[in-house]
C-alpha cells in the first residue's frame, strides 16, 4: 500500500526551513508527483467531483468474495515471518484437533483421542508464545539497523521502515516535552496557526492523516498539505539527520557514484578499462530501471524483456536507417544501426533461451563504453535540462564516432528520435528530476530486497526457537491437560481406557 | 565522539548483515521477491514452515526414540510416527506448495477473482498472463472496463454537466484504459488480492489439507507397516517392556495402526496387567 513518507525533496534540493511562511507553497511543489509524461493524461485532467462517480467503477464482489478479498488483502500488507506464524498456529489449533478427535482409522475411545488432540492448541500457543515476541525484536531491531545504514546492502536511510519513525517519533516527543516545553509549545503553536489557515481553505472530507507518521495529506490528489504538530516535521532531530547525511542534496553524479560506482569527475575513470572495471557488474535491468522506461515498483522481468523488445524493434536496422535519412553515408548508418545492434543481440540471446536474462544482460558498461564522455562535459549537462542533454548526449555520441560535421545534424535528428523515446514527454525536467526518479526507484527496490532478507532472517532465528519449543511443550502438554481437561487425565490413571 | 560499547555492537552485526547479504543465493532471492512478490510470499511460507518441520520431526523422533520411559515396543512406534507423520508433512507440502503456486494457486485466483491466468513460458522461462475468458472475475480489466461503460452510460447527462468530454470515444476509450489499470488487476488492491489469496490458497493446501489432515492419517497406518517389517523382524518374541507414567504412552493409542490393532492391543493389555 502506498504510504505518504515524510522524507521528500523539494525543488531546491534542500530541506525546507519550518518556520519559512512560503512553505506550504514550497512543500505543494514538491510533492507532486515527478511524471515522465510531460503533460496530465486523460483521466488526471478530469475535475474530482467526475473522478468521485467514477470511483463506482470499482469491482465490488459478492458477500463471500468479499469477505476472502478483505483477508487477502490484509495479508498482503502483513507478509512475512509473522504472518507465517499467525496462521501456522491458527491451523494448528482449530483444525489439526477436529481431524485426532474424529479420526475413522483409530478405533480408541472419545476419552484418549481427546487427550492427545489437546495437544494441538498447546502446542500452538507454545510455538507463538516462544516465537512470536522474539520475532518482533528481531524484526524492528533489523529495521533500526537498516534504518541508520548500518547494513550496506540495505541502506533505508532515505526511505525508512514504519516501525523505526514511528519510534523515532515517540522518542523525540518524549524528550522535547521534557527538556525543552516552552520551545516546543511556542513552534506547536506557529505550525498549528500555519496549518490551521490552510486545512480552513480546503473540503474537510477531502483531507486525511497519516495516523504512523503525522503527515496530513490530500484525499483526491495525494498532496501532502503538512504535518500534524507531533509529526516529524516539527521533528528537528530528523531534520539536522537528513541534513547531515545529505539526502536531501544527493545530485545525479553523487548518486552515480554512490550506486553505479562511477565517479564523474576523476579522469581516471573515465579510460576504457578502469570504466569497465567499475562497471562490469551493473546490468541492463538496471540500465533500463535508469532510464526510468517501468512505473514504479513494477519492475518484472517480462517487462524489461518487453521494454528491450520495443527497442529492439525501434533500433532500426540499416536499410530502415537508409529509409530515414537518406542522406546519411554508408558508414555512418552502419556505425549507428552497430550500437543500436549491441542492445538487440544480447536480448535476442536472453529471448531464445540459451541463458536467463539476468546471466545474459548487457552491462551498464558495454553501452556506454562509445560514449567515451569528457569528465566536463557531463559537468555541463548536470543543470540542463532533459531536452538539452539529450541534444548534447547525440552531439557528443555522433563525435565520438567521427562522424563528418555536416552529417551530424541529420544524425543528430536520429538519436533525438531514438532517445526522446526512452524520455518520452520529459522535456522541462532537470536531470536533477530524473535522478529523484532514480533514487525513488533504487529506494523501494532497496526496500523490498530488505523485507525478502528479513523473511528468511526470520526463517533462520526462529529454528532455534522451534527446540526450545518442543522441549517446553513436553513439559507442559501434561499439567495444561490436567489442569484444563482433568476428566481425561483421572479418568486414565485408573486405567479405564478401554 | 565518545563511542558508546551499544553502538560499535550494532556496528559489527550490521557489518556481518551486510555480509550475509552480499551471499549469491540471498541477492538472487531479493531480486526474485522483487520480480514475483506474489510467489515469492507464498513460496516464503511454505519454507518457513517446511523448516520448523524438519527441526520438529528429527528432535521429535530422537526424543521417542531414547525415551526410556516409554515401554520398548511402544517407543519404536512412537518414534516411526513421528518420523512418517515429518516425512509426509514435509515431502507434501513441498509437493502440493509446488503444484499450488504453478497451476491451481493462478487458476484459482483467475477465475475468482482476477481473469487472468499466470503462465510460465517453458522455452525461455519467463511468465505470462493468458486471460481467462467467461469469466465473473470482478477484478478482470474486461469487466472493469464493461463497469465503466454501463457507468458513463447511465449518467451521461451529468457527467457532461460536470465538464466531461462524453462523446469523444478517443477520450473515452483513454479514460477507460486508465480506470481499467487503476481499478483493475493491475491496480494497487488488484495486485494485493493476487498476492494475499496466494497465500490463503497455499495455506489451505499445505498446512491445513497435507500438514493437518493427511499426513494424521497417513502416519499412522505407515508408521505400523515400516515397525513391523524393518525394526521388528529381529526381536520376535522380546518383550522386555516396564510401566510407565510417561503421558506421551497415549500418543500410541492413536496411532495404530488398524491392521495390526489385535497384536498391539495384546501386548498393551500385558503391560497394563502388570
Amino acid at each position: 500500500m502506498s504510504q505518504i513518507r515524510p522524507v521528500k525533496f523539494n525543488d531546491q534540493g534542500s530541506r525546507p526551513n519550518i518556520n519559512d511562511k512560503n512553505v506550504s507553497k514550497k512543500r505543494e511543489t514538491f510533492t507532486q508527483p515527478i511524471s515522465f509524461r510531460g503533460k496530465p493524461s486523460a483521466f488526471e485532467s478530469l475535475s474530482s467531483d467526475v473522478k468521485k462517480l467514477l470511483e463506482g467503477c470499482e469491482p465490488k464482489p459478492g458477500k463471500i468474495r468479499q469477505f476472502i478479498q478483505n483477508r487477502s488483502i490484509w495479508l498482503s500488507e502483513r507478509k512475512g515471518e509473522l504472518q507465517n506464524q499467525l496462521i501456522n498456529a491458527f491451523f494448528t489449533a482449530f483444525w489439526a484437533p477436529i481431524f485426532i478427535a474424529f479420526n475413522p482409522f483409530t478405533n480408541e475411545d472419545t476419552k484418549t483421542k481427546k487427550y492427545t488432540a489437546w495437544r494441538q492448541p498447546v502446542s500452538a500457543g507454545v510455538a507463538l508464545l516462544c516465537s512470536l515476541p522474539l520475532t518482533k525484536v528481531i524484526n524492528n531491531y533489523l529495521d533500526k539497523l537498516a534504518s541508520e545504514g548500518r547494513i550496506g546492502m540495505y541502506d533505508l536511510r532515505i526511505n525508512p521502515t514504519d516501525s523505526f519513525l514511528t519510534k523515532l517519533r515517540k522518542n523525540t516527543e518524549a524528550s522535547l516535552k521534557e527538556n525543552n516545553k516552552k520551545n516546543f509549545l511556542k513552534k506547536e503553536r506557529a505550525v498549528r496557526e500555519d496549518l490551521f489557515t490552510k486545512l480552513l481553505s480546503m473540503d474537510p472530507n477531502d483531507i486525511s492523516i497519516n495516523e504512523k507518521t503525522g503527515v496530513i495529506f490530500c484525499k483526491s490528489t495525494g498532496k501532502e498539505i503538512g504535518h500534524s504538530v507531533s509529526g516529524l516535521a516539527t521533528n528537528p532531530e530528523l531534520i539536522k539527520y537528513t541534513d547531515s547525511n545529505n539526502l536531501y542534496n544527493l545530485k545525479f553524479r553523487d548518486f552515480m557514484k554512490k550506486h553505479f560506482k562511477f565517479e564523474f569527475y576523476d579522469d581516471g575513470t573515465l579510460k576504457p578499462e578502469a570504466l569497465k572495471h567499475n562497471m562490469e557488474n551493473v546490468k541492463a535491468m538496471d540500465f533500463l530501471r535508469t532510464l526510468g522506461l517501468f512505473k514504479e515498483g513494477e519492475v518484472t522481468e517480462p517487462d524489461v524483456i518487453r521494454a528491450i523488445l520495443k527497442i529492439r524493434q525501434e533500433a532500426i536496422t540499416e536499410s530502415g536507417i537508409r529509409s530515414l535519412f537518406p542522406s546519411l553515408r554508408d558508414d555512418t548508418i552502419h556505425k549507428l544501426a552497430n550500437i543500436y545492434g549491441q542492445l538487440a543481440a544480447r536480448v535476442g540471446q536472453a529471448q531464445t533461451g540459451a541463458k536467463s536474462f539476468y546471466e545474459e544482460a548487457l552491462t551498464l558498461e558495454q553501452f556506454l563504453h562509445p560514449l567515451r564522455l569528457e569528465g566536463n562535459e557531463l559537468q555541463k549537462l548536470m543543470n540542463s535540462t532533459v531536452a538539452e542533454v539529450l541534444d548534447n548526449f547525440s552531439r557528443i555520441y555522433l563525435k565520438n564516432l567521427d562522424i563528418a560535421d555536416c552529417e551530424v545534424k541529420t544524425a543528430n535528428g536520429f538519436m533525438q528520435t531514438q532517445y526522446k523515446r526512452i524520455f518520452e514527454g520529459a522535456n522541462g525536467k532537470t536531470l536533477e528530476d530524473f535522478a529523484k526518479i532514480i533514487i525513488k526507484n533504487e529506494a523501494k527496490k532497496v526496500a523490498s530486497h530488505f523485507s525478502t532478507f528479513k523473511a528468511y532472517a526470520g526463517i533462520a532465528v526462529n529454528l532455534p526457537i522451534a527446540i526450545l519449543a518442543c522441549t517446553i511443550l513436553n513439559w507442559a502438554y501434561p499439567r495444561i491437560v490436567e489442569c484444563v481437561a482433568p476428566e481425561l487425565v483421572k479418568d486414565d490413571k485408573k486405567g479405564g481406557n478401554k | 565522539m565518545k563511542i558508546s560499547p551499544l553502538n560499535s555492537f550494532n556496528k559489527y552485526i550490521g557489518k556481518n548483515l551486510n555480509k550475509a547479504a552480499s551471499w549469491g543465493w540471498m541477492r538472487n532471492a531479493c531480486e526474485k521477491g522483487l520480480a514475483h512478490p506474489v510467489k515469492a510470499g507464498a513460496a516464503m511460507m511454505v519454507l518457513s514452515i517446511v523448516s520448523k518441520d524438519i527441526v520438529g520431526c528429527i528432535l521429535y523422533t530422537t526424543q521417542s526414540w531414547n525415551n526410556k520411559k516409554i515401554p520398548e515396543q511402544k517407543r519404536k512406534f512412537l518414534a516411526m510416527t513421528d518420523l512418517m507423520n515429518g516425512i509426509i508433512m514435509i515431502g507434501g507440502q513441498l509437493f502440493a506448495g509446488k503444484i499450488i503456486e504453478k497451476r491451481f494457486g493462478p487458476w484459482l485466483t483467475g477465475k475468482y477473482f482476477t481473469g487472468r491466468n499466470t503462465i510460465q513460458n517453458k522455452e525461455n522461462g519467463t511468465i505470462e498472463y493468458k486471460p481467462i475468458h467467461e469469466t465473473k472475475a470482478p477484478f478482470a480489466p474486461d469487466n472493469v472496463y464493461q463497469n465503466y461503460l454501463t457507468l458513463v452510460k447511465n449518467n451521461k447527462e451529468k457527467l457532461k454537466k460536470l465538464g466531461m468530454k462524453v462523446d469523444d470515444e478517443k477520450i473515452l476509450g483513454e479514460i477507460g484504459n486508465e480506470i481499467v489499470n487503476k481499478y483493475g488487476v493491475k491496480g494497487e488492491k488488484g495486485k494485493a488480492i493476487e498476492a494475499g489469496f496466494a497465500i490463503i490458497v497455499t495455506s489451505l493446501g499445505t498446512m491445513a489439507l497435507v500438514k493437518r489432515t493427511i499426513a494424521p492419517l497417513l502416519s499412522t497406518p505407515l508408521a505400523g507397516y515400516v515397525k513391523h517389517k524393518y525394526i521388528d523382524k529381529d526381536k520376535k518374541g522380546q518383550n522386555t517392556e516396564k510401566k510407565s507414567n510417561n503421558p506421551d504412552d497415549e500418543l500410541l493409542s492413536h496411532t495404530m495402526a488398524p491392521w495390526n490393532q489385535n497384536t498391539i492391543d495384546d501386548s498393551f493389555k500385558k503391560v497394563m496387567s502388570k
